[in-house]
């Protein structure tokens, strides 16, 4: 007991009080507080347990919940591209058709107008040298112009393949160049694309979801030399490189833009993550292409950047497939 | 000019053949060509008339790529079949494996079709009819099963091995020189020779190899093939395997002879040796497989063709 509190009752009690039956009684009074404290202390200990409980429940099923946010994108993203697949292949289909007769018929149109000008090979006059000269030109590029069209639905057809979860060899650098094809128009006013493509090995692989990685990070190099030349007539370099390394193949894919400030660098594969503008992109690419890269390929995809230098993004797969390829479910949430 | 050679194209829109018949217009000296708009009225056509070779469409509104080669193939079993289809699928390729003797996608430049074309009629137009009709008409060849059975099985793993499947499929010679013809067609956007089973596969993907796989039926035949399917030589064992798919047990019978090649002549026109070579010829397979043999060597001389 406090002894204030032991002096006010000496106080206040008469003074024929036995002293030994007020130190009973002020025991008696201790131990009734000592109890009391104990129980609080008790309900102190729990109450503070019990929240922390809750929070670690809450906080686990917030875990859960973004993961599940996450899964949920990823698979909506994928069914996006097996339908965007689907309506290129068949956009591909009916483009092809006119594309053949197009191009058969500006080859009889070169044929036809070599016959005409031989009949007319000794007139001089007039407007005869300058057609002879140009009308052959003028076929020539209407027929570069449809095989660039065909070649351009190749590589769109190849590239937004619909089916084939399978993991196989595959040529990667083909990958690259037809991605390239297909991200042409992100790139060819922004930047000119170095080729250095030195591996030669058929690493075991996804192709379309290794063509989607380079696609996301080829779209992304072209926004960040944007940045970078904005305003200015200046152009971008982007290079890409493949190599072997050990048991991997290694690509890199690095670009002269902007770079990433330090302040986000740790957040740039986090899902949703973005610093563009609302509607330009969905701060999912980069998630989704770790993704892809770690957990379907047993790979790693790492960046370099300096801020005004530019940045590199480096794939590695490993050149055998997934190393717990055989342990895992065929099916795998894309 | 009687002696041109006749080839008939087919599609079901009117402006694709007008562009063949401009792009082929250099041709029309040495070929007698015919332009048919849609399968109905191409199969009506070779019911009176016989051409040597015949380019279709796949995909056609009243009868497709695939009925008009079948009705071709039937009429004149000796026709050179030919698909050039926009739609490059998995399912079309399956479905035409047997049929065609070349595929080409569209957009095809015409010197690729002239190509072709050309270098099919090199080989088929020498060749005596009886020659002709049999190396025309072997769509599959007979597979063994046990072959297939250990296809199966592997492809039942969703992890397979591609150099598994390649020395399996390289064990069967009728499946070997199948798998060489599809992945050597202009089908497929791209320009390497194929000279190994593995690059086969390689090309064509596993999805494919497996679809193809699972259409192949095993087909009974009168003699015990399983020597023939694991024959040293390609050429050998790919001719006998034809001639018995085509001549059953007659030629079993023969088969155990000495004198086989002599019997052969007798009683078909033609040895199997020379139908090994055809066959190989005509579907392109590259003379680098050809000559790089399955397991022992291919000797030409023994090859007359």
């Amino acid at each position: 007991m406090h002894p204030l509190l032991g002096r006010q009752l000496r106080k206040w009690l008469p003074d024929g009080v036995d002293h030994r039956e007020l130190a009973r009684f002020l025991e008696a009074v201790d131990q009734a507080y000592r109890a009391a404290d104990d129980d609080r202390v008790q309900l102190e200990r729990s109450l503070s347990l019990a929240s922390e409980e809750l929070y670690e429940r809450n906080r686990r099923l917030e875990r859960e919940l973004e993961e599940r946010k996450r899964l949920e994108v990823e698979l909506q993203q994928g069914e996006k591209l097996r339908a965007v697949g689907q309506l290129a292949a068949g956009v591909a289909h009916e483009i092809n058709t006119p594309i053949q007769f197009i191009g058969d018929s500006l080859s009889f149109l070169g044929d036809a107008f070599c016959e005409i000008a031989s009949l007319f090979a000794d007139r001089d006059d007039g407007d005869f040298p300058f057609l002879r000269g140009e009308i052959p030109r003028a076929i020539g590029r209407c027929r570069d112009g449809a095989d660039r069209v065909a070649t351009i639905v190749r590589a769109l057809k190849t590239l937004a393949h619909p089916d084939g979860k399978e993991q196989e060899p595959a040529d990667v650098n083909g990958a690259i160049m037809n991605t390239l094809i297909v991200v042409a128009n992100e790139l060819k006013y922004v930047a000119d694309v170095e080729l250095a493509l030195a591996s030669t090995r058929r690493p075991r692989c996804n192709i379309g979801e290794i063509q989607q990685v380079l696609l996301n990070l080829l779209v992304n190099a072209a926004h960040a030399i944007q940045e970078r030349v904005r305003g200015t007539s200046a152009r971008g370099k982007i290079s890409v490189t493949t190599r072997d390394d050990g048991p991997d193949l290694v690509i890199s894919i690095g670009d002269d833009g902007a770079g990433i400030p330090p302040a986000i660098r740790e957040r740039i594969f986090e899902p949703f993550f973005t610093t563009k503008p609302v509607g330009k992109g969905t701060g999912q690419g980069l998630s989704i292409a770790r993704s892809l890269i770690v957990d379907r390929h047993g790979g790693q995809l790492t960046f370099e950047s300096t801020v005004g230098a530019g940045t590199t993004f480096t794939i590695r797969i490993p050149v055998a497939g997934h190393p717990s390829a055989r342990s895992r479910p065929a099916e795998v949430a894309a | 000019m009687t002696d041109r050679p006749k080839i008939m194209f087919v599609d079901d829109e009117q402006r694709v053949l007008d562009g063949l018949s401009g792009s082929l217009w250099r041709c029309r000296r040495i070929w007698d060509m015919k332009f048919v708009c849609g399968g109905a009225a191409a199969v009506e056509t070779f019911r009176t008339q016989r051409f040597d070779a015949i380019v279709t469409d796949m995909r056609m509104p009243d009868v497709d790529g695939e009925a008009v080669l079948l009705a071709a193939s039937a009429y004149h079993p000796g026709t050179l079949r030919v698909i050039l289809s926009g739609q490059t699928d998995r399912e079309v390729l399956a479905r035409t494996t047997s049929v065609a003797h070349q595929f080409l996608s569209k957009p095809c430049a015409p010197d690729e079709l002239r190509e072709c074309l050309e270098r099919m009629l090199v080989i088929a137009r020498p060749m005596p009819d009886p020659m002709r009709d049999l190396v025309c008409s072997v769509g599959r060849l007979p597979v063994s099963q046990r072959s297939l059975a250990r296809l199966d099985e592997l492809f039942r793993d969703s992890d397979v091995d591609p150099a598994e499947v390649a020395r399996c499929v390289e064990a069967d010679i009728g499946l070997t020189a199948k798998l060489l013809h599809v992945a050597g067609a202009g089908f497929f956007a791209h320009r390497r020779p194929v000279t190994s089973v593995a690059a086969a596969i390689d090309i064509l993907g596993l999805d494919v190899v497996r679809t193809f796989v699972q259409s192949v039926e095993v087909e009974e035949l009168s003699e015990d093939t399983e020597s023939l399917f694991c024959d040293q030589v390609l050429l050998h064992g790919l001719g006998q395997l034809a001639m018995l798919q085509r001549f059953g047990a007659a030629y079993g019978e023969m088969m155990r002879s000495s004198e086989l090649h002599a019997l052969e002549l007798a009683r078909f026109g033609v040895t199997h040796d020379q139908v090994g070579v055809n066959l190989v010829e005509l579907w392109g397979i590259s003379p680098a497989m050809e000559g790089a043999r399955l397991k022992g060597g291919v000797d030409r001389s023994i090859c007359p063709t």
